[in-house]
C-alpha cells in the first residue's frame, strides 16, 4: 500500500482540505485503489487512537489517594488588594455624592440653621 | 444555561463550588490526561505519578484559574509541564549523554513496553516525543490546531507539521505492522 507521491499529503491533510482541492482528491480516489486504501488506513488509525484515548481510565486506588490529599489541603485563594482598593473608592464616592446632593437641596444649611438657633 | 463540561466546571468555579468543580474536571479530564502523560513519559506507573501530582496541583490552583482559556486546556498544559519536568529529571540520572547528536531523538522516542489499549497506540508510542504530544491532543478531545499550539507552547504551523508527519509516520508503521 504505497500511495500516489503526488497525493500522499493531500490524502493526510484530506479533512483539512479546501472544496477545490478536496474535489481533485477525491477524482483520483475513484480511479486509485492504492490511493484508497492508504486513506482507509489513515481513518482506521484515526478511530483507533480517538477511541483508545476516550477508553483511557484513572487507576481507582491512585484516585482514592488524590482525593484524601485533597482532603486536607485547602485550594489557595490568593488575596487581592484590589477589590478592598476599590471598595474604599467606591465608598468615598458614595459619601461625596450624598453630601452634594444634601448641600444641594439645602439639608445642610437648613440644619445648620437649626443647630445654630437653638436654645442650647 | 451550561452547554459543554468546560461551561459546567467555570461555572462552579465563579461560584466557588470548589470541591464539585474539580470531580467534574477529573471525571472529565482524567483519562486524558493520563493519556497525556503515558505519551510523554512512555512509562504507565511514572505516568500515573505524574497525574497523582498534577491533580493535587489542579486543587490547589483551581481559584487562580483565569477564564482566558478552556479549563481543559489549562488542565493540560499542566499535565504536559509536569510531564516534562519529570522527563528532563529522568534524564539527569540516565547514563548516557543526552547532548550527543542522535542520542535525543532516540531517547525521546524511547517508549516502555505497555500498551493502553490497542497495536496502533504502541505505535504511537514509538514516535518522536513532539509528534506524541502533538497527536496525543489531536486524538484526546479533537481539540483545534490553536489549542493545541497553545497547550504546547509552539507555533499553530510546527502543530500542523508534527500532527501530519506524526499520522504519516504511523501509517507507514500501521502498514508494515500488518503486513507482517
Amino acid at each position: 500500500m504505497t500511495p500516489c507521491a503526488p497525493f500522499e499529503d493531500r490524502l493526510i491533510d484530506y479533512a483539512d482540505l479546501r472544496p477545490g482541492d478536496r474535489a481533485v482528491v477525491d477524482e483520483h480516489l475513484a480511479g486509485c485503489p492504492a490511493c484508497r486504501e492508504y486513506l482507509a488506513t489513515l481513518r482506521e488509525i484515526d478511530t483507533k487512537l480517538t477511541a483508545d484515548m476516550r477508553a483511557i481510565q484513572l487507576n481507582p486506588e491512585r484516585y482514592a489517594e488524590v482525593r484524601r490529599q485533597t482532603e486536607s489541603v485547602r485550594p489557595v485563594v490568593r488575596a487581592s488588594r484590589l477589590p478592598e482598593w476599590l471598595d474604599f473608592v467606591a465608598a468615598c464616592a458614595v459619601c461625596a455624592f450624598g453630601y452634594g446632593l444634601a448641600w444641594h437641596s439645602g439639608v445642610i444649611a437648613y440644619l445648620i440653621s437649626t443647630l445654630s438657633s437653638s436654645p442650647n | 444555561m451550561p452547554t459543554t463540561r468546560d461551561d459546567e466546571i467555570r461555572a462552579l468555579l465563579v461560584r466557588k463550588r470548589f470541591t464539585e468543580a474539580f470531580e467534574l474536571a477529573m471525571s472529565a479530564y482524567g483519562g486524558r490526561m493520563l493519556g497525556l502523560a503515558f505519551s510523554i513519559l512512555g512509562d504507565r506507573a511514572e505516568a500515573e505519578d505524574a497525574v497523582q501530582d498534577v491533580m493535587v496541583r489542579i486543587w490547589r490552583a483551581l481559584p487562580q484559574f483565569r477564564a482566558d482559556s478552556a479549563v481543559s486546556t489549562w488542565i493540560y498544559t499542566i499535565t504536559r509541564n509536569r510531564c516534562l519536568t519529570m522527563l528532563k529529571q529522568r534524564r539527569a540520572h540516565e547514563p548516557v549523554s543526552l547532548d550527543e547528536p542522535g542520542t535525543r531523538e532516540a531517547a525521546e522516542s524511547v517508549v516502555a513496553a505497555p500498551a493502553l489499549e490497542s497495536d496502533v497506540w504502541t505505535l504511537l508510542g514509538t514516535l518522536p516525543l513532539p509528534y506524541r504530544q502533538a497527536l496525543t491532543l489531536f486524538y484526546a478531545e479533537e481539540k483545534s490546531y490553536e489549542e493545541i499550539a497553545r497547550i504546547l507552547d509552539m507555533p499553530i504551523g510546527t502543530v500542523k507539521t508534527h500532527i501530519h508527519r506524526g499520522r504519516k509516520l504511523l501509517a507507514n508503521l500501521y502498514a508494515e505492522a500488518r503486513s507482517k
